[in-house]
Protein backbone atom coordinates (compact mmCIF):
# COMPACT_ATOMS: atom_id res chain seq x y z
CA UNK A 1 0.00 0.00 0.00
CA UNK A 2 2.75 2.40 0.97
CA UNK A 3 4.19 1.95 -2.54
CA UNK A 4 0.92 2.84 -4.24
CA UNK A 5 0.42 5.81 -1.98
CA UNK A 6 4.03 6.87 -2.56
CA UNK A 7 3.26 7.78 -6.20
CA UNK A 8 1.21 10.76 -5.10
CA UNK A 9 3.37 13.84 -4.84
CA UNK A 10 6.66 11.93 -5.12
CA UNK A 11 8.04 14.35 -7.72
CA UNK A 12 10.59 16.92 -6.63
CA UNK A 13 10.66 19.09 -9.73
CA UNK A 14 9.70 22.74 -10.28
CA UNK A 15 6.13 21.79 -11.22
CA UNK A 16 5.41 21.11 -7.57
CA UNK A 17 5.61 24.80 -6.78
CA UNK A 18 2.69 25.58 -9.10
CA UNK A 19 -0.90 25.82 -7.89
CA UNK A 20 -2.63 22.44 -7.76
CA UNK A 21 -5.30 23.31 -10.33
CA UNK A 22 -2.63 24.53 -12.79
CA UNK A 23 -0.80 21.22 -12.46
CA UNK A 24 -4.00 19.24 -13.04
CA UNK A 25 -5.15 21.38 -15.97
CA UNK A 26 -1.72 21.39 -17.64
CA UNK A 27 -1.50 17.61 -17.31
CA UNK A 28 -4.92 17.24 -18.91
CA UNK A 29 -4.07 19.62 -21.77
CA UNK A 30 -0.81 17.81 -22.50
CA UNK A 31 -2.53 14.42 -22.30
CA UNK A 32 -5.17 15.59 -24.76
CA UNK A 33 -2.43 17.04 -26.99
CA UNK A 34 -0.65 13.68 -27.09
CA UNK A 35 -3.89 11.94 -28.00
CA UNK A 36 -4.38 14.27 -30.97
CA UNK A 37 -0.89 14.45 -32.46
CA UNK A 38 -0.80 12.53 -35.77
CA UNK A 39 1.96 9.93 -35.75
CA UNK A 40 2.36 9.35 -39.48
CA UNK A 41 5.39 11.64 -39.63
CA UNK A 42 8.67 11.63 -37.70
CA UNK A 43 7.93 15.23 -36.63
CA UNK A 44 4.69 14.15 -34.94
CA UNK A 45 6.41 11.25 -33.15
CA UNK A 46 9.30 13.46 -32.05
CA UNK A 47 6.94 16.21 -30.88
CA UNK A 48 4.94 13.78 -28.72
CA UNK A 49 8.02 12.15 -27.19
CA UNK A 50 9.58 15.54 -26.43
CA UNK A 51 6.39 16.70 -24.68
CA UNK A 52 6.28 13.56 -22.53
CA UNK A 53 9.99 13.78 -21.67
CA UNK A 54 9.79 17.49 -20.82
CA UNK A 55 6.80 16.94 -18.50
CA UNK A 56 8.56 13.99 -16.82
CA UNK A 57 11.74 16.05 -16.33
CA UNK A 58 9.80 18.99 -14.88
CA UNK A 59 7.95 16.64 -12.53
CA UNK A 60 11.24 14.95 -11.53
CA UNK A 61 9.73 11.66 -10.55
CA UNK A 62 12.19 9.36 -8.72
CA UNK A 63 14.02 6.88 -10.98
CA UNK A 64 12.36 3.96 -9.16
CA UNK A 65 8.91 5.30 -10.04
CA UNK A 66 9.96 5.99 -13.64
CA UNK A 67 11.12 2.40 -13.97
CA UNK A 68 7.84 1.14 -12.57
CA UNK A 69 5.94 3.27 -15.08
CA UNK A 70 8.10 1.87 -17.87
CA UNK A 71 7.36 -1.68 -16.73
CA UNK A 72 3.65 -0.91 -16.43
CA UNK A 73 3.52 0.60 -19.92
CA UNK A 74 5.43 -2.39 -21.33
CA UNK A 75 2.97 -4.82 -19.75
CA UNK A 76 -0.05 -2.79 -20.75
CA UNK A 77 0.87 -1.64 -24.25
CA UNK A 78 3.43 -4.09 -25.65
CA UNK A 79 0.63 -6.57 -26.45
CA UNK A 80 -0.60 -4.07 -29.07
CA UNK A 81 2.41 -5.05 -31.17
CA UNK A 82 1.22 -8.64 -31.12
CA UNK A 83 -1.83 -7.47 -33.05
CA UNK A 84 0.34 -6.37 -35.98
CA UNK A 85 -0.73 -9.17 -38.39
CA UNK A 86 -4.38 -8.20 -37.96
CA UNK A 87 -3.95 -4.43 -38.22
CA UNK A 88 -5.65 -2.58 -41.07
CA UNK A 89 -4.00 0.54 -42.44
CA UNK A 90 -6.53 3.04 -43.73
CA UNK A 91 -9.09 0.99 -45.63
CA UNK A 92 -6.54 -1.56 -46.78
CA UNK A 93 -6.38 -4.95 -45.10
CA UNK A 94 -3.48 -6.11 -47.27
CA UNK A 95 -1.00 -3.37 -46.37
CA UNK A 96 2.72 -4.25 -46.00
CA UNK A 97 3.75 -5.66 -42.64
CA UNK A 98 5.92 -2.61 -41.86
CA UNK A 99 2.90 -0.31 -42.16
CA UNK A 100 0.86 -2.56 -39.94
CA UNK A 101 3.68 -2.63 -37.39
CA UNK A 102 3.87 1.18 -37.53
CA UNK A 103 0.14 1.35 -36.85
CA UNK A 104 0.35 -0.94 -33.81
CA UNK A 105 3.51 0.82 -32.65
CA UNK A 106 1.81 4.21 -32.87
CA UNK A 107 -0.97 3.03 -30.54
CA UNK A 108 1.56 1.63 -28.06
CA UNK A 109 3.75 4.75 -28.22
CA UNK A 110 0.85 7.15 -27.81
CA UNK A 111 -0.50 5.17 -24.84
CA UNK A 112 2.95 5.07 -23.25
CA UNK A 113 3.41 8.84 -23.58
CA UNK A 114 -0.04 9.53 -22.10
CA UNK A 115 0.71 7.13 -19.24
CA UNK A 116 3.99 8.93 -18.46
CA UNK A 117 2.27 12.33 -18.57
CA UNK A 118 -0.47 11.07 -16.24
CA UNK A 119 2.07 9.49 -13.88
CA UNK A 120 4.17 12.67 -13.84
CA UNK A 121 1.09 14.77 -13.09
CA UNK A 122 0.23 12.46 -10.20
CA UNK A 123 3.84 12.75 -9.04
CA UNK A 124 3.42 16.52 -8.76
CA UNK A 125 0.20 16.25 -6.74
CA UNK A 126 -0.07 15.16 -3.12
CA UNK A 127 -3.38 13.36 -2.70
CA UNK A 128 -4.56 16.21 -0.45
CA UNK A 129 -3.98 18.69 -3.31
CA UNK A 130 -6.34 16.94 -5.71
CA UNK A 131 -9.50 18.07 -3.93
CA UNK A 132 -8.37 21.71 -3.67
CA UNK A 133 -7.08 21.66 -7.22
CA UNK A 134 -10.30 20.30 -8.68
CA UNK A 135 -12.38 22.76 -6.64
CA UNK A 136 -10.56 25.63 -8.37
CA UNK A 137 -11.30 24.34 -11.85
CA UNK A 138 -14.48 25.44 -13.62
CA UNK A 139 -16.13 22.03 -13.53
CA UNK A 140 -19.45 21.00 -11.94
CA UNK A 141 -19.28 20.38 -8.19
CA UNK A 142 -20.95 17.00 -8.60
CA UNK A 143 -18.10 15.98 -10.86
CA UNK A 144 -15.53 17.11 -8.28
CA UNK A 145 -17.26 15.13 -5.51
CA UNK A 146 -17.32 12.10 -7.77
CA UNK A 147 -13.64 12.27 -8.72
CA UNK A 148 -12.48 12.91 -5.15
CA UNK A 149 -14.53 9.99 -3.89
CA UNK A 150 -13.30 7.76 -6.73
CA UNK A 151 -9.71 8.48 -5.75
CA UNK A 152 -10.42 8.11 -2.04
CA UNK A 153 -12.24 4.81 -2.39
CA UNK A 154 -9.70 3.46 -4.90
CA UNK A 155 -6.94 4.14 -2.40
CA UNK A 156 -8.93 2.43 0.36
CA UNK A 157 -9.63 -0.61 -1.81
CA UNK A 158 -6.00 -0.78 -2.87
CA UNK A 159 -5.00 -0.67 0.79
CA UNK A 160 -7.45 -3.48 1.55
CA UNK A 161 -6.21 -5.53 -1.41
CA UNK A 162 -2.60 -5.20 -0.30
CA UNK A 163 -3.62 -6.25 3.21
CA UNK A 164 -5.28 -9.39 1.85
CA UNK A 165 -2.22 -10.15 -0.29
CA UNK A 166 -0.02 -9.65 2.79
CA UNK A 167 -2.11 -12.11 4.76
CA UNK A 168 -2.02 -14.64 1.93
CA UNK A 169 1.77 -14.36 1.78
CA UNK A 170 2.07 -14.64 5.53
CA UNK A 171 0.00 -17.78 5.50
CA UNK A 172 2.25 -19.29 2.87
CA UNK A 173 -0.06 -18.92 -0.09
CA UNK A 174 2.67 -17.85 -2.45
CA UNK A 175 4.17 -21.25 -3.18
CA UNK A 176 3.04 -23.75 -5.79
CA UNK A 177 2.08 -26.23 -3.02
CA UNK A 178 -0.56 -23.88 -1.67
CA UNK A 179 -1.76 -22.60 -5.00
CA UNK A 180 -5.32 -23.64 -4.12
CA UNK A 181 -5.40 -20.73 -1.66
CA UNK A 182 -4.89 -18.38 -4.58
CA UNK A 183 -8.18 -19.55 -6.05
CA UNK A 184 -9.98 -18.34 -2.94
CA UNK A 185 -8.45 -14.87 -3.30
CA UNK A 186 -11.08 -13.44 -5.70
CA UNK A 187 -13.87 -14.65 -3.42
CA UNK A 188 -12.27 -13.26 -0.27
CA UNK A 189 -11.46 -10.03 -2.08
CA UNK A 190 -14.91 -9.56 -3.55
CA UNK A 191 -16.70 -10.22 -0.26
CA UNK A 192 -14.47 -7.78 1.60
CA UNK A 193 -14.88 -5.12 -1.06
CA UNK A 194 -18.65 -5.52 -0.96
CA UNK A 195 -18.75 -5.27 2.82
CA UNK A 196 -16.51 -2.22 2.72
CA UNK A 197 -18.67 -0.58 0.07
CA UNK A 198 -21.73 -1.25 2.20
CA UNK A 199 -20.11 0.22 5.31
CA UNK A 200 -18.83 3.28 3.45
CA UNK A 201 -22.27 3.87 1.98
CA UNK A 202 -23.70 3.69 5.50
CA UNK A 203 -21.11 6.19 6.74
CA UNK A 204 -21.90 8.53 3.83
CA UNK A 205 -25.58 8.33 4.68
CA UNK A 206 -25.00 9.11 8.35
CA UNK A 207 -22.63 11.97 7.59
CA UNK A 208 -24.95 13.35 4.92
CA UNK A 209 -22.25 13.24 2.25
CA UNK A 210 -23.26 15.31 -0.75
CA UNK A 211 -22.42 18.22 -2.95
CA UNK A 212 -21.46 20.38 0.06
CA UNK A 213 -18.44 18.11 0.30
CA UNK A 214 -16.62 20.20 -2.29
CA UNK A 215 -14.05 22.36 -0.63
CA UNK A 216 -14.00 26.04 -1.50
CA UNK A 217 -11.40 27.49 -3.81
CA UNK A 218 -9.43 29.97 -1.77
CA UNK A 219 -8.46 33.15 -3.58
CA UNK A 220 -5.39 32.11 -5.49
CA UNK A 221 -3.02 34.54 -7.14
CA UNK A 222 -1.42 32.99 -10.17
CA UNK A 223 2.34 33.34 -10.40
CA UNK A 224 4.30 33.93 -13.59
CA UNK A 225 5.31 30.26 -13.55
CA UNK A 226 1.63 29.25 -13.34
CA UNK A 227 0.72 31.43 -16.32
CA UNK A 228 3.70 30.26 -18.38
CA UNK A 229 2.97 26.61 -17.72
CA UNK A 230 -0.68 26.88 -18.67
CA UNK A 231 0.22 28.88 -21.79
CA UNK A 232 2.75 26.26 -22.89
CA UNK A 233 0.31 23.41 -22.26
CA UNK A 234 -2.38 25.25 -24.22
CA UNK A 235 0.10 25.89 -27.03
CA UNK A 236 0.87 22.18 -27.20
CA UNK A 237 -2.83 21.37 -27.46
CA UNK A 238 -3.38 23.99 -30.16
CA UNK A 239 -0.34 22.75 -32.12
CA UNK A 240 -1.63 19.18 -31.86
CA UNK A 241 -5.03 20.21 -33.21
CA UNK A 242 -3.40 22.12 -36.08
CA UNK A 243 -1.22 19.11 -36.89
CA UNK A 244 -4.23 16.82 -36.77
CA UNK A 245 -6.06 19.16 -39.18
CA UNK A 246 -2.91 19.25 -41.35
CA UNK A 247 -2.77 23.01 -41.13
CA UNK A 248 0.84 22.79 -39.96
CA UNK A 249 3.36 20.10 -40.93
CA UNK B 1 -36.60 16.60 30.86
CA UNK B 2 -37.05 14.44 27.75
CA UNK B 3 -34.42 11.80 27.11
CA UNK B 4 -32.04 12.56 24.22
CA UNK B 5 -32.05 8.93 23.13
CA UNK B 6 -34.93 6.59 23.70
CA UNK B 7 -35.45 2.98 22.63
CA UNK B 8 -38.99 1.66 23.10
CA UNK B 9 -39.52 -2.09 22.66
CA UNK B 10 -37.02 -2.31 19.83
CA UNK B 11 -36.61 -5.66 18.13
CA UNK B 12 -34.13 -6.20 15.32
CA UNK B 13 -33.88 -9.13 13.01
CA UNK B 14 -31.61 -9.09 9.97
CA UNK B 15 -33.24 -10.24 6.74
CA UNK B 16 -32.73 -13.96 6.24
CA UNK B 17 -32.08 -14.65 9.94
CA UNK B 18 -34.51 -16.82 11.80
CA UNK B 19 -33.52 -15.37 15.21
CA UNK B 20 -33.81 -11.82 16.48
CA UNK B 21 -30.50 -10.07 16.98
CA UNK B 22 -32.03 -8.12 19.88
CA UNK B 23 -35.53 -8.44 21.27
CA UNK B 24 -37.80 -5.95 22.93
CA UNK B 25 -35.06 -3.55 24.06
CA UNK B 26 -36.10 -0.43 25.96
CA UNK B 27 -33.82 2.13 27.54
CA UNK B 28 -33.23 5.85 27.51
CA UNK B 29 -30.31 8.19 27.86
CA UNK B 30 -30.74 11.61 29.39
CA UNK B 31 -28.91 14.83 28.66
CA UNK B 32 -25.25 14.78 29.70
CA UNK B 33 -25.27 11.06 30.54
CA UNK B 34 -22.44 8.76 29.51
CA UNK B 35 -23.56 5.19 29.03
CA UNK B 36 -21.42 2.14 28.30
CA UNK B 37 -22.98 -0.67 26.32
CA UNK B 38 -21.30 -4.01 26.96
CA UNK B 39 -22.00 -7.36 25.43
CA UNK B 40 -20.31 -10.49 24.19
CA UNK B 41 -19.27 -10.74 20.54
CA UNK B 42 -22.33 -10.88 18.33
CA UNK B 43 -24.67 -9.78 21.11
CA UNK B 44 -25.99 -6.84 19.08
CA UNK B 45 -24.18 -3.78 20.47
CA UNK B 46 -23.24 -2.40 17.07
CA UNK B 47 -26.65 -3.32 15.68
CA UNK B 48 -28.34 -1.23 18.39
CA UNK B 49 -26.18 1.78 17.54
CA UNK B 50 -26.84 1.35 13.81
CA UNK B 51 -30.57 1.13 14.49
CA UNK B 52 -30.41 4.45 16.33
CA UNK B 53 -29.41 6.16 13.08
CA UNK B 54 -31.78 4.13 10.94
CA UNK B 55 -29.16 1.95 9.25
CA UNK B 56 -30.82 -1.34 10.14
CA UNK B 57 -34.55 -2.08 10.04
CA UNK B 58 -36.27 -2.46 13.41
CA UNK B 59 -39.69 -2.73 14.98
CA UNK B 60 -40.62 -0.56 17.96
CA UNK B 61 -39.62 3.08 18.23
CA UNK B 62 -36.41 5.02 18.63
CA UNK B 63 -36.29 8.74 19.35
CA UNK B 64 -33.29 11.06 19.15
CA UNK B 65 -33.87 14.33 20.96
CA UNK B 66 -37.59 13.66 20.68
CA UNK B 67 -37.41 13.08 16.91
CA UNK B 68 -38.59 9.65 15.79
CA UNK B 69 -36.07 7.64 13.79
CA UNK B 70 -38.32 6.95 10.84
CA UNK B 71 -38.27 7.69 7.13
CA UNK B 72 -39.79 11.18 7.32
CA UNK B 73 -37.58 12.58 10.05
CA UNK B 74 -34.49 10.42 9.65
CA UNK B 75 -32.18 13.17 8.40
CA UNK B 76 -33.21 15.48 11.27
CA UNK B 77 -32.45 12.74 13.76
CA UNK B 78 -29.10 11.98 12.12
CA UNK B 79 -28.14 15.65 12.17
CA UNK B 80 -28.37 15.53 15.96
CA UNK B 81 -26.11 12.51 16.17
CA UNK B 82 -22.37 12.01 16.08
CA UNK B 83 -21.46 8.49 15.03
CA UNK B 84 -18.19 6.61 15.19
CA UNK B 85 -18.07 3.39 13.19
CA UNK B 86 -15.91 0.57 14.48
CA UNK B 87 -13.75 0.68 11.35
CA UNK B 88 -12.78 4.35 11.19
CA UNK B 89 -11.50 4.41 7.60
CA UNK B 90 -15.02 3.64 6.40
CA UNK B 91 -16.21 7.06 7.49
CA UNK B 92 -13.21 9.11 6.39
CA UNK B 93 -14.37 10.53 3.08
CA UNK B 94 -11.77 13.15 2.21
CA UNK B 95 -8.14 12.96 1.13
CA UNK B 96 -7.15 15.66 3.66
CA UNK B 97 -7.72 15.23 7.40
CA UNK B 98 -8.81 18.85 8.00
CA UNK B 99 -11.40 18.72 5.20
CA UNK B 100 -12.85 15.53 6.63
CA UNK B 101 -13.20 16.83 10.17
CA UNK B 102 -14.63 20.17 9.01
CA UNK B 103 -17.19 18.59 6.68
CA UNK B 104 -19.94 18.17 9.27
CA UNK B 105 -19.80 21.91 10.04
CA UNK B 106 -19.64 23.02 6.39
CA UNK B 107 -22.71 20.89 5.73
CA UNK B 108 -24.51 22.83 8.43
CA UNK B 109 -23.75 26.08 6.61
CA UNK B 110 -20.82 27.27 8.69
CA UNK B 111 -18.21 29.14 6.64
CA UNK B 112 -15.20 27.03 5.62
CA UNK B 113 -12.80 29.30 7.51
CA UNK B 114 -14.65 28.95 10.81
CA UNK B 115 -15.27 25.25 10.15
CA UNK B 116 -11.55 24.66 9.65
CA UNK B 117 -10.72 26.55 12.86
CA UNK B 118 -13.20 24.46 14.83
CA UNK B 119 -11.92 21.30 13.17
CA UNK B 120 -8.38 22.23 14.25
CA UNK B 121 -9.61 22.66 17.84
CA UNK B 122 -11.30 19.24 17.74
CA UNK B 123 -8.12 17.66 16.40
CA UNK B 124 -6.07 19.46 19.06
CA UNK B 125 -8.39 18.19 21.78
CA UNK B 126 -7.65 14.66 20.62
CA UNK B 127 -3.92 15.37 20.37
CA UNK B 128 -3.64 15.07 16.60
CA UNK B 129 -3.57 18.66 15.36
CA UNK B 130 -0.15 18.00 13.80
CA UNK B 131 -1.69 15.69 11.17
CA UNK B 132 -4.38 18.13 10.02
CA UNK B 133 -2.78 18.59 6.60
CA UNK B 134 -1.96 14.91 6.08
CA UNK B 135 -3.80 12.38 4.01
CA UNK B 136 -5.59 9.69 6.04
CA UNK B 137 -3.70 7.08 4.01
CA UNK B 138 -0.44 8.14 5.64
CA UNK B 139 -1.77 7.48 9.13
CA UNK B 140 -2.01 4.58 11.53
CA UNK B 141 -5.28 2.94 12.53
CA UNK B 142 -5.26 4.73 15.89
CA UNK B 143 -4.74 8.12 14.25
CA UNK B 144 -7.58 7.42 11.82
CA UNK B 145 -9.81 6.55 14.74
CA UNK B 146 -9.08 9.91 16.33
CA UNK B 147 -9.80 11.73 13.07
CA UNK B 148 -13.15 9.96 12.72
CA UNK B 149 -13.90 10.81 16.32
CA UNK B 150 -12.95 14.45 15.78
CA UNK B 151 -15.37 14.52 12.82
CA UNK B 152 -18.13 13.26 15.11
CA UNK B 153 -17.23 15.58 17.99
CA UNK B 154 -16.82 18.80 16.04
CA UNK B 155 -20.51 19.37 15.35
CA UNK B 156 -21.43 19.23 19.07
CA UNK B 157 -24.16 16.65 18.48
CA UNK B 158 -26.94 16.08 21.01
CA UNK B 159 -25.94 12.45 21.34
CA UNK B 160 -22.82 10.60 20.32
CA UNK B 161 -22.89 6.92 19.45
CA UNK B 162 -19.41 5.47 19.58
CA UNK B 163 -18.62 1.95 18.47
CA UNK B 164 -15.41 0.72 20.10
CA UNK B 165 -13.79 4.17 20.29
CA UNK B 166 -10.79 2.96 22.28
CA UNK B 167 -10.04 -0.22 20.34
CA UNK B 168 -7.06 1.17 18.42
CA UNK B 169 -5.73 3.63 20.98
CA UNK B 170 -2.59 3.36 23.05
CA UNK B 171 -2.94 3.68 26.87
CA UNK B 172 -2.14 7.39 26.78
CA UNK B 173 -4.65 7.91 23.96
CA UNK B 174 -7.33 6.10 25.95
CA UNK B 175 -6.78 8.31 28.98
CA UNK B 176 -6.93 11.52 26.96
CA UNK B 177 -9.99 10.29 25.03
CA UNK B 178 -11.75 9.51 28.32
CA UNK B 179 -10.97 13.06 29.48
CA UNK B 180 -12.29 14.54 26.23
CA UNK B 181 -15.48 12.47 26.34
CA UNK B 182 -16.12 13.45 29.95
CA UNK B 183 -15.79 17.11 29.04
CA UNK B 184 -18.06 17.29 25.96
CA UNK B 185 -21.60 18.55 26.31
CA UNK B 186 -23.19 15.70 24.35
CA UNK B 187 -24.75 12.58 25.80
CA UNK B 188 -22.71 9.55 24.87
CA UNK B 189 -23.39 5.87 24.30
CA UNK B 190 -20.26 3.76 23.95
CA UNK B 191 -20.38 0.19 22.69
CA UNK B 192 -17.20 -1.39 23.99
CA UNK B 193 -15.40 -4.33 25.53
CA UNK B 194 -12.90 -2.06 27.23
CA UNK B 195 -14.06 -2.17 30.85
CA UNK B 196 -11.33 0.12 32.17
CA UNK B 197 -12.02 2.78 29.54
CA UNK B 198 -15.77 2.55 30.19
CA UNK B 199 -15.29 2.89 33.93
CA UNK B 200 -13.26 6.07 33.38
CA UNK B 201 -15.78 7.58 31.00
CA UNK B 202 -19.28 6.40 31.89
CA UNK B 203 -21.63 6.49 34.83
CA UNK B 204 -24.19 3.96 33.61
CA UNK B 205 -23.45 0.49 32.33
CA UNK B 206 -25.76 -1.56 30.14
CA UNK B 207 -25.10 -5.17 29.27
CA UNK B 208 -26.67 -6.99 26.36
CA UNK B 209 -26.78 -10.50 27.73
CA UNK B 210 -28.74 -13.40 26.28
CA UNK B 211 -30.78 -11.09 24.07
CA UNK B 212 -31.83 -8.86 27.00
CA UNK B 213 -30.57 -5.53 28.22
CA UNK B 214 -29.55 -5.26 31.85
CA UNK B 215 -28.44 -2.16 33.65
CA UNK B 216 -25.76 -1.73 36.29
CA UNK B 217 -24.42 1.23 38.17
CA UNK B 218 -21.05 -0.38 38.73
CA UNK B 219 -18.68 -1.29 35.97
CA UNK B 220 -17.44 -4.25 37.99
CA UNK B 221 -20.92 -5.76 38.15
CA UNK B 222 -21.36 -5.27 34.43
CA UNK B 223 -18.08 -7.09 33.86
CA UNK B 224 -19.09 -9.96 36.13
CA UNK B 225 -22.37 -10.23 34.25
CA UNK B 226 -20.45 -10.47 30.99
CA UNK B 227 -18.28 -13.22 32.47
CA UNK B 228 -21.37 -15.03 33.68
CA UNK B 229 -20.19 -14.81 37.33
CA UNK B 230 -23.49 -13.71 38.79
CA UNK B 231 -22.51 -14.91 42.26
CA UNK B 232 -19.67 -12.38 42.42
CA UNK B 233 -21.89 -9.43 41.72
CA UNK B 234 -22.24 -7.00 44.58
CA UNK B 235 -25.86 -6.39 43.72
CA UNK B 236 -26.54 -10.11 44.01
CA UNK B 237 -29.26 -10.21 41.43
CA UNK B 238 -29.25 -8.90 37.91
CA UNK B 239 -31.53 -5.87 37.86
CA UNK B 240 -33.71 -5.62 34.75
Amino acid sequence: MKDVFAYWGCGKGPLKSLHAHIRILSGILLGCGCLLIPLQSVTGIAFMIIIAICWCVLAAMPIKMLLRCAIASFILFFPFLLLTPWMTVGSSSVAPMIDRFAQAGAIALRSTCVLFIAASTIATLAIQDVHRGLACLPIPRTFVVLIVQLINQTMLLTEETFRIIGVLRLRGASGVRDIRVMFSFPIVWMVRMLFRAERTAAAMTVRGYGIEAVTTCENVKLTIADVLTILCASAVLVASILMRLRIII
Amino acid sequence: MNPVLEFKSVTIRYPGNSKNTVSNISFHVHHDERVALFGLNGSGKTTLLLAAVGLVPFTGSIFIDGIPVEKKSLQKARDRTGFLFNIPEDQILFPRVLDDVAYGLIRKGISPKVAHEKAMSALAALGVSDIAECSPFQLSHGQRQRIALAGALVTNPVVMLLDEPSSALDPHGKLSLADVLRSVASSIVIATHDVEFASRTCSRFLVLYENELREFHSCRDAEQCLLGNFSKMTQGEIPH
